[in-house]
């Protein structure tokens, strides 16, 4: 248990101290709600530090998996070379803490008492070990094996496979074999997603944030996805950030915020497909926007926003059309 | 009118329209449901032309089993507010954005339950702000109350669909379960690592599990779609070859003395089914999932 704990700090938790100093920052530190940047720095950060091991391990291959593990979790600290504001940043609320740790220990019980079966994980996950096992991430246009015959035929970003990945590192370093965290991941976002439908709303009203987070939960479809292990709610959740980032985009325009949003745009699209064309589209549409309303340096800002969305994870898409398995081209 | 009675009115038509097409769509998608799907598009609820649409391509809002019974009032909700909406360029564009990824998924991702859950979240979010865009604060108490009471209707009704039948099975075929007790009960793994040597390769029907439990080696394929995956690319498996060239092809230039399959997957392509009925045999049943078969040559 102390090793999934310590990987639950490693993945989650010290990545998200400086997202949830730039968060609550972006924020304004509205309404003194520590929850809503604490559950965007706690879900977006991990991907984040998944996309900064992708490039390490796509150009500086074959390193020390120390090397990479270091990278992951420190990497998000980049973002603190902005100087923020910190005099009114407060510690999230000792509730939202207490709240977490006694969920985490739920799912370590649950995960540690299941088989990993799921088709789509095991093919995740056996990419994810190929990874380890070649310290490196490349592109080929017919993904096979060779060491066992078997053939990726995902075609999604690599941000889940590499969960793997890094789990393998850690378990190297410790000496051990166990894939808690993999399993956990699935459980852990279900929970920042209802989190985030009612951090959202609560500004609304507290039954707005009370009522649609009970629907949400109670539709069959979560619980089926929240109980498995699978890359499903860490993608919902990513994808819902960036709708609610976009639609911030849509009503109140500035540069950091058109920034942020396609930061996330691309980040979602690492973990899925959908996510890839849904962010296409977005920023299609953000572009249209700055060229409706006639904006100031629409030319210059429809390029950042184009430049951050590959940087942040098209790349995955463009490289698996150009020297990959073709994507959707093929 | 009154807006208070305006309000009243709307909340009535919307509870009376939600009851009936609601009872409609379950009539339509649970007739002759089973439980126990033998078909991939059983499985997938989409084995006739109106499930196909309700399930499938209109998924988001009528696929009821996996994402609720009350996504399909966000339209109607929309078509209501619409007056006060139609002003805001925002809203326009995220609409615009809505309705093409809803047709995309539609089109692309219709198969797959999973992918039309993408919109869930946000329509949950869009429904309960749309309640609280059109009806005072006693009236959204209400709607809020009876969404909640339908989704867990739903819930607790496809949960029990699902397991009626598995449970019904048991209750009644204790006999057949003890028989099944008695036949061979070898895990998977263990029958692999005992029976199959190193270098014999296995031609696993699109189970993962192969690979990851197994660490011996084998080829993918995927029956599904007559399709095997080599160091060369994608082949086609069958494609019209006779026995003689479909054992020689999977056994001298694949190089697969072996067949891991399931129960279910064998469904899935029945003149491969008949074929190894004929050309192979069955070596490992676990009479609940997994079936392996070695090749006659």
């Amino acid at each position: 248990m102390y090793l999934y704990l310590l990987k639950v700090f490693l993945f989650f938790i010290l990545p998200a101290f400086p997202g949830y100093i730039f968060f609550a920052r972006y924020f304004n530190h509205e309404e003194n709600n520590s929850l809503k940047p604490l559950i965007y720095a706690l879900g977006i950060s991990p991907v984040f530090s998944l996309l900064v091991l992708y490039y390490a391990l796509l150009i500086f291959k074959g390193l020390s998996p120390l090397v990479y593990v270091l990278l992951f979790s420190l990497s998000p600290f980049l973002l603190l070379i902005f100087k923020f504001d910190t005099s009114r940043l407060q510690f999230p609320e000792s509730k939202y803490v207490v709240g977490l740790i006694i969920f985490l220990l739920s799912v370590f019980f649950y995960a540690s008492r299941k088989e990993l079966t799921e088709h789509d994980t095991l093919e995740y996950a056996l990419q994810g070990r190929h990874f380890f096992h070649h310290l490196s991430v490349y592109y080929t246009s017919i993904p096979f094996h060779s060491e066992n015959g078997f053939y990726y035929v995902g075609l999604h970003g690599f941000a889940f496979p590499l969960i793997y990945t890094w789990e393998l590192m850690v378990n190297q370093l410790f000496r051990s074999e166990s894939i808690l965290l993999f399993k956990a991941v699935n459980s852990i976002y279900a929970l920042l997603l209802v989190v985030l439908v009612f951090a959202e709303l609560r500004k609304l009203g507290l039954k707005y944030a009370i009522a649609a987070a009970i629907i949400l939960t109670l539709t069959s479809g979560f619980i089926f996805n929240a109980l498995q292990f699978h890359l499903e709610m860490m993608r919902q959740f990513l994808f819902l950030a960036f709708v609610i980032f976009f639609i911030k985009v849509l009503t109140q325009h500035s540069l950091l915020a058109l920034l942020v949003f396609a930061a996330i745009a691309g980040l979602q699209s690492t973990i899925h497909s959908i996510g890839a064309i849904a962010a296409a589209l977005a920023v299609a549409i953000v572009i249209l926007k700055l060229f409706i309303t006639n904006s100031d340096k629409k030319l210059f800002q429809s390029f950042l926003v184009i430049v951050f969305l590959i940087t942040f994870g098209w790349i995955h898409y463009i490289l698996d059309i150009l020297i990959g398995t073709g994507w959707i081209l093929k | 009118m009154d807006i208070k009675v305006k309000q009243e009115v709307m909340f009535k038509y919307i509870l009376g329209l939600s009851v009936v097409l609601i009872t409609l769509v379950y009539f339509i998608v649970t007739t002759s449901y089973s439980g126990i799907p033998l078909t991939d598009a059983e499985n997938r609820g989409i084995e006739t032309p109106l499930k196909l649409w309700l399930n499938g391509y209109l998924g988001v809002f009528f696929g009821f089993k996996s994402n609720g019974n009350i996504i399909w009032l966000l339209p109607l909700l929309l078509l209501f507010a619409w007056p006060k909406l139609k002003q805001s360029l925002s809203v326009k564009l995220f609409l615009t954005f809505y309705l093409l990824l809803f047709v995309i998924i539609a089109v692309k991702g219709y198969i797959n339950g999973r992918y039309q859950f993408t919109l869930v979240p946000i329509s949950i979010m869009g429904i309960v702000l749309l309640v609280k865009e059109l009806f005072e604060e006693k009236l959204q108490q209400k709607f809020f109350y009876l969404l909640i009471a339908f989704t867990l209707f739903n819930t607790l009704y496809f949960t029990a669909l699902d397991f009626w039948p598995r449970y019904k099975e048991r209750l009644f075929n204790m006999v057949n379960k003890t028989e099944t007790n008695n036949t061979q009960q070898l895990d998977y793994i263990t029958f692999i690592n005992q029976n199959i040597k190193e270098e014999e390769w296995v031609l696993v029907n699109n189970l993962p599990e192969y690979f990851y439990y197994t660490n011996r080696k084998g080829l993918f394929c995927w029956t599904g779609q007559d399709v095997v995956y080599t160091a060369y690319g994608e082949q086609k498996l069958m494609n019209q070859k006779s026995d003689e060239e479909l054992i020689n092809f999977l056994v001298n230039q694949l190089n697969c003395q072996y067949f891991f399959t399931t129960i279910q997957l064998n469904n899935y392509h029945p003149e491969f089914t008949a074929f190894l009925e004929r050309r192979a045999e069955l070596v490992f049943n676990d009479h609940k999932k997994y079936l392996i078969y070695k090749f006659k040559e």
